[in-house]
C-alpha cells in the first residue's frame, strides 16, 4: 500500500498516541459500570425492598417526646446540652437506672408480659424458644434502643421514647424524666448527705462528752458543798475552774456541730428546690396520637439496608471491572492486543 | 442500480483531517434501500478516517473480518466499500461469507449468480457484478453447495481476486468470522490486507488474540460500538 506512508499519525484523531493511562483506566471503569446498570441496580433495589419489608414487619411504634432546658454549665468546650446528653447516655448504660425506669413506669409491666420484645434478634427468637422474664441487662438494652436524644441548641435537648403503644411511650418518657431527675439529685446531694451523717454522729459523741463534763462539775460541787454557797471560794477553786472550762469548750464544740448540721440540712433543702435542678422540663411528654414512621430502630435498619446494598453494588462493580478484559476504545487496542487501531465507529447492527 | 439519493452534504473534513481522502470531490451519492441509507452517516465517517489511516491509494484487496459473528463486520465492510467508491476507486464488494451471506439481501440485489458460480466457471465476471451505486459493485456469494473450505479453495485456485484487480477494481471482502472454524482464516489469508472489526465490550482480549493468531497478515483494527454509555455528568465528575 503505497499510500500508507504518506499520512501523519498526529492528525489522526485516535487516542492511542496521547492516551493518559489514568484517564483511560477511569474511563474503562465507568464504561463497565454504566454498561451493567441493570445488574448493578439489582442489589440496591433488593436492599431497599428487603429493608422496606423488614420495616413493614416491625411492630407499630409510637414516639413520645419531651424537651428539657439544661440549667447546668457544659464541661470544657462542650455545650450544656451536650454534657447533659452524655450524662443521660451514661445512665442509660447502667442496669440499675434502666430497671428503675421500668419499675417506675409501665415499661416493667409491659416487658414482663411481652418478654420476647427484648429478644427480637436473639437466639431464642430464631430457635422459636419462649424467653423468660427479661433480665436487667435485657431491659437496659431495650431502653437504650428506644430512647433517642437530640440537641436542639446549646441548652436544649429533646428526649424521645419509642414504644409499641402510645401509653407505653408516654409513661416510659415520664418515668425516664423522673428517674433522671432523681438520679441527678441523688448525685448532687450525695456528698452533703454523707457530711450530714458524719456531723450527726459527731454531735451524738459530743453530746455524750458534754453530759460527762456537766456530770463531773455537778459531782464536784456535791462533794464540796461550801463552794455552792460561796461564790468567791468557787471562783478561786482551781479544780472547779478546770472542770467548768472543759465543759465550756465541749459545749462550744457541740454548738458548732449543731450549726454545721443545720447548714447541711439547709443545703439539702436548697438543692431540692425545682429551680436548682440540673434541667427543667420545657415540654412534657405527651401521648402520641399517631404511629411514628421512622423511629431510631427504623432509621438504623434503613441506613443498614442502604449501606449493605451500596456495598454490594461496589463489590459487584469491582468484580465486573476486574473480570472485564474486553476492548472498549481504540486507545486500548495497542496496549491490550498489540495491534494497530485505525478507527472507531459507533454501534452498528451486527453482521 | 439501487435508488440514489442526491446529497447536499459536502465533505465535512475539519482542518485537522488529512486532505488526501478529500482531494477529489466525493461522489454525491448515498445508496438507499427502502428510503433508508444502507449505512448510517456516523459509521461512514468513522470508516473514512479508518481508510485515511490505512491509505486508500494502496489498497488492492481488503478483507473485513471479526472474531465472532455480530460484531458489525458486514456493515463495516459495506461502509469501507462505499468510502472507497466515494473516493473514486472502482470498488467491488465481495461476499466471501458464503455460509451466511447477508449483503445480497441487505442491498436488495439478486443473490446469484455470484462468487461461487464464478469460481466454478458457471458465470463470467461481468455477469456476477451487481451495481450498487456509482463506483461500487457487489459480487454476492452465489449458489453454494457443499463445504465452505472447498468453495474457498476453488476461489483461490480460480485466482478471482487477481482477475478483479486486473479489471481495475479494488476488492473489499466481507469475510467469515475467525473463531469457530477454519474458513475465516482461509478467506483472510487470500487478502492483501485485513481489517479486524472488534465490537467494544464483547470479546475478551484473549479471544481476539486467539482469533488473529495464524493470520498471514497482521490485521488493522476498527473498534465498533464505541458510543459511550457513560453519561456526561459522570464524565464531568470523574474529571475526564
Amino acid at each position: 500500500m503505497s499510500g500508507r506512508e504518506g499520512h501523519s499519525p498526529s492528525k489522526f484523531p485516535l487516542e492511542s498516541g496521547s492516551a493518559r493511562p489514568k484517564v483511560t483506566a477511569m474511563r474503562r471503569i465507568l464504561e463497565v459500570v454504566f454498561g451493567h446498570k441493570l445488574l448493578l441496580t439489582v442489589p440496591l433495589v433488593a436492599a431497599v425492598i428487603g429493608t422496606a419489608g423488614f420495616l413493614i414487619l416491625q411492630p407499630p411504634s409510637y414516639q413520645s417526646t419531651a424537651t428539657v432546658f439544661v440549667n447546668a454549665q457544659g464541661l470544657g468546650t462542650q455545650s450544656a446540652a451536650q454534657t447533659q446528653s452524655d450524662t443521660i447516655n451514661q445512665y442509660l448504660k447502667t442496669d440499675a437506672f434502666a430497671v428503675a425506669v421500668a419499675a417506675a413506669g409501665p415499661l416493667g409491666a409491659y416487658l414482663d408480659s411481652h418478654p420476647s420484645a427484648t429478644q427480637s434478634f436473639g437466639l431464642h427468637s430464631i430457635l422459636g424458644e419462649s424467653p423468660g422474664i427479661p433480665s436487667a441487662d435485657a431491659i437496659r438494652t431495650y431502653l437504650a434502643a428506644h430512647v433517642t436524644l437530640t440537641q436542639l441548641g446549646p441548652s436544649e435537648l429533646t428526649i424521645a421514647v419509642n414504644a409499641p403503644t402510645a401509653e407505653l411511650a408516654r409513661g416510659t418518657a415520664d418515668s425516664l424524666l423522673s428517674q433522671l431527675a432523681a438520679a441527678e439529685l441523688a448525685a448532687k446531694i450525695a456528698a452533703t448527705q454523707t457530711q450530714l451523717q458524719v456531723y450527726q454522729t459527731q454531735l451524738q459523741q459530743q453530746s455524750a462528752v458534754l453530759s460527762s463534763d456537766l456530770a463531773a462539775v455537778h459531782s464536784y460541787l456535791v462533794a464540796h458543798p461550801n463552794l455552792a454557797n460561796n461564790p468567791s471560794a468557787s471562783a478561786t477553786d482551781p479544780q472547779l475552774a478546770l472542770l467548768q472550762d472543759r465543759a465550756s469548750v465541749d459545749q462550744q464544740t457541740y454548738l458548732q456541730l449543731l450549726a454545721k448540721i443545720q447548714q447541711a440540712q439547709s443545703d439539702l433543702a436548697l438543692a431540692q428546690q425545682p429551680k436548682l435542678q440540673p434541667f427543667r422540663i420545657v415540654d412534657a411528654p405527651q401521648t402520641p396520637a399517631a404511629q411514628s414512621l421512622l423511629g431510631k430502630q427504623q432509621l438504623v435498619a434503613l441506613a443498614a439496608g442502604l449501606l449493605g446494598g451500596l456495598l454490594a453494588v461496589i463489590a459487584i462493580a469491582a468484580l465486573l471491572v476486574r473480570l472485564d478484559t474486553t476492548v472498549h476504545t481504540a486507545a486500548e487496542v495497542q496496549s491490550m492486543l498489540g495491534l494497530t487501531a485505525i478507527g472507531s465507529t459507533p454501534l452498528s447492527a451486527g453482521g | 442500480m439501487l435508488e440514489v439519493k442526491k446529497t447536499t452534504k459536502t465533505a465535512q473534513a475539519s482542518e485537522s483531517w488529512p486532505t488526501s481522502l478529500y482531494a477529489r470531490p466525493r461522489l454525491p451519492v448515498t445508496p438507499m434501500v427502502d428510503s433508508e441509507p444502507i449505512v448510517p452517516d456516523a459509521i461512514l465517517e468513522g470508516c473514512r478516517l479508518a481508510v485515511q489511516q490505512l491509505g486508500a491509494d494502496g489498497i488492492t484487496s481488503l478483507g473485513v473480518t471479526s472474531s465472532m459473528r455480530g460484531e458489525g463486520r458486514t456493515t463495516i465492510s459495506l461502509a469501507i466499500a462505499l468510502v472507497l467508491a466515494e473516493y473514486g476507486l472502482e470498488t467491488v464488494l465481495l461476499e466471501m461469507d458464503v455460509a451466511h451471506p447477508q449483503l445480497g439481501h441487505r442491498l436488495a440485489v439478486a443473490k446469484y449468480p455470484g462468487l461461487i458460480d464464478l469460481a466454478e466457471g458457471r458465470s463470467a465476471l461481468q455477469d456476477v457484478m451487481r451495481p450498487v451505486c456509482p463506483g461500487l459493485n457487489l459480487i454476492p456469494a452465489g449458489q453454494f453447495q457443499g463445504s465452505v473450505p472447498r468453495a474457498l479453495s476453488q476461489v483461490a485456485r480460480a485466482d478471482i481476486l487477481s482477475d478483479i484487480a486486473a479489471a481495475g477494481h479494488v476488492v473489499v471482502a466481507d469475510l467469515p468470522p475467525l473463531l469457530g472454524d477454519s474458513t475465516g482464516h482461509q478467506a483472510a489469508n487470500l487478502m492483501a490486507d485485513v481489517v479486524l472489526v472488534v465490537r467494544a465490550g464483547v470479546v475478551s482480549a484473549a479471544g481476539i488474540n486467539e482469533a488473529v493468531s495464524g493470520l498471514a497478515v497482521t490485521p488493522k483494527v476498527i473498534v465498533n460500538g464505541t458510543h459511550s454509555r457513560v453519561p456526561d455528568w459522570a464524565l464531568r465528575l470523574s474529571g475526564i
